[in-house]
């Protein structure tokens, strides 16, 4: 790059910097989602202070290291535009229409598996229509390194992503619980501590190379991290499942949808991380309660299967899956601080859904604290109560607006009656 | 970005002059980087550091792919053991080979342009490229 071409990108990146400037809001009386505001601008600062430095050094640079400081001045201009990218979610951190229910469930999932709390900012996804969750702290730490800056906050802003066409379907909400997961395995290094609790990690090699010698051109790196990913995935379907109970069951069913022929992707196939749940629940002692109430939608959850096909690093990550299956249970259960179990909601179940089958929103039961799980799973039952058990009924369920409003209300009351309690 | 710095570190040692400490960091991260690679690229699974050093995942998934890709090598280990070592001896003051310091320069140039173009891609995608799911899901 010569010295005009440097110049004009050097202008550029400084209009850009100053436009960033301008969208940011004013946060002064802000106290949720500031953290994401205070993001941006320590990283608008690092691309200033990079951009002076390297104005600096490029005059007295040779020309090979010209060009290489010419090229990470494009890089910066490409990164002031990866933070404009970020406006739509900076302006959601003033927005005050967000359903205070809403808030309650991103609160509990905060405080069950986020240890170091996040601040979050609510984002309708109307592109996608998906259950998201993204800290952008940690997304951003390479840059931030790169630019000689750190974010010491513990707390990080975390941006929930939800349907845009139906953000408040209390049903489907332990999908967000699995969400949330993500940025607890990344924050709690959840996928390092599984592997160290690996019972059996020869068994594990072995099948990496028996498996790798079946494979005509195997790239091991690919199959390492995709076996990672898969993990990763687990490891927050067991989170959901430990902190929400069978509801998670019911909603992956739905959400994914359970009867999907997976592919060799990103995610375990739909049947197995249904048959993964399954057990989870059978091991928190959930079993009962699904049989007695539910045993033909049960029965029909533990018989997916999909079969294995020809490729082998398939048959490496489903057999690894296995054998990793019993460390991913023993920590999603030590690091969820809340472990939702049967004992503490049999007495529960009735007193809520006899409001709800009612049409009032079930906000107390004398004597106990209603969490939005309890709340969630009695909502479920009810719904198999009323509309027959059968697997049709949980995509009727989830496609139920009032019911969910109701479920919905419940939580967000169920929230109010606890802070009132609380209230000296 | 790292990669870019780590240009200019390796242009600065086969000029022969004296590296800043931003210049060490930056070629001590890509040592890590490739040393995570190599943990990956092994027979058996990898449960030691890789995923502590380099996590989150994603950064992980993203430097794996960069570094096979720029690598232009079929033996990806035995070529990043080489430039681990090329790194090793920058890093430690001793005298290394100007062939060696200037291929370890080229991966990263390569590197550099090959996270540029993906980057450019994502902030300014092309006309095509933003409209890819809908010719995506019209065939399907």
């Amino acid at each position: 790059m010569d010295k005009e071409g440097f110049d004009l990108v050097s202008g550029l990146l400084d209009e850009q910097l100053s436009g960033i400037g301008v969208y940011l809001p004013d946060t002064s009386h802000v106290d949720r989602g500031r953290r994401l505001v205070e993001l941006v601008q320590l990283l608008r600062t690092g691309l200033h202070d990079e951009h002076a430095r390297i104005v600096e050094a490029f005059p007295g640079a040779e020309p090979a290291e010209q060009n290489a400081l010419g090229r990470k001045l494009a890089r910066l201009l490409q990164q002031s535009r990866v933070l404009h990218m970020l406006r739509p979610y900076v302006q959601e951190v003033v927005r005050r229409d967000i359903p205070v229910g809403l808030w309650q469930v991103i609160d509990n999932l905060i405080s069950a598996l986020l240890p170091h709390r996040a601040d979050a900012v609510i984002h309708f996804d109307d592109d996608h229509n998906m259950y998201a969750t993204l800290d952008l702290a940690t997304a951003v730490a390479g840059t931030l390194t790169a630019l000689g800056r750190s974010y010491d906050d513990a707390v990080h802003p975390v941006v929930f992503f939800l349907p845009g066409s139906d953000p408040t379907n209390a049903l489907l909400m332990p999908i967000l619980a699995h969400e949330v997961g993500h940025p607890a395995v990344e924050a709690s290094n959840l996928g390092s501590e599984t592997l160290k609790r690996i019972p059996d990690v020869a068994k594990l090699n072995q099948l990496l190379d028996e498996c790798l010698k079946a494979a005509s051109t195997p790239s091991t790196g690919q199959w390492q991290l995709q076996l990672a990913q898969w993990m990763d995935e687990l490891l927050c379907d067991a989170l959901a499942t430990v902190l929400t109970g069978p509801s998670m069951l019911f909603a992956a069913a739905t959400f994914l949808p359970a009867p999907e022929l997976g592919s060799l992707r990103t995610h375990p196939f739909p049947a197995d991380r249904i048959g993964f749940i399954v057990e989870l629940l059978d091991l928190l002692g959930w079993t009962p309660t699904l049989q007695s109430r539910l045993p033909l939608t049960l029965n029909w959850c533990r018989s997916l299967h999909q079969p294995e096909g020809p490729d082998p690093r398939e048959r490496f990550l489903r057999g690894a899956v296995q054998l990793i299956k019993p460390a991913i249970f023993e920590v999603a259960r030590a690091h969820t601080t809340y472990v939702f179990k049967p004992e503490d909601f049999t007495t529960l179940v009735d007193p809520i859904t006899e409001l709800i089958e009612s049409g009032i929103p079930s906000a107390q039961v004398p004597g106990y604290e209603l969490t939005p799980w309890a709340i969630t799973l009695a909502a479920w039952l009810l719904q198999f109560q009323l509309r027959g058990d059968a697997p049709k009924t949980m995509a009727a369920a989830v496609a139920d607006s009032e019911f969910n409003l109701l479920v919905h209300k419940s939580i967000e009351m169920a929230g109010i009656a606890k802070l009132w309690a609380q209230t000296p | 970005m790292l990669a870019d710095d780590v240009v200019v570190a390796l242009l600065r040692t086969l000029s022969g002059r004296q590296l800043e400490e931003r210049d060490r960091s930056a070629l001590q991260r890509a040592r890590d980087i490739l040393a995570a690679v190599t943990q990956l690229e092994g027979r058996e699974v990898a449960t030691g550091s890789v995923f502590l050093t380099m996590a989150p995942l994603r950064a992980i998934e993203e430097a794996f792919e960069t570094v096979n890709s720029a690598s232009q090598t079929a033996d990806l280990s035995h070529a990043i053991a080489g430039y681990i070592e090329t790194l090793d001896g920058i890093l430690n003051a001793a005298q290394q080979p100007p062939d060696t310091t200037g291929q370890l320069k080229d991966l990263f140039e390569r590197i550099a342009e090959h996270t540029f173009t993906r980057s450019e891609e994502m902030v300014r995608p092309s006309r095509d490229e933003r409209y890819e799911w809908i010719k995506k899901a019209l065939t399907l």
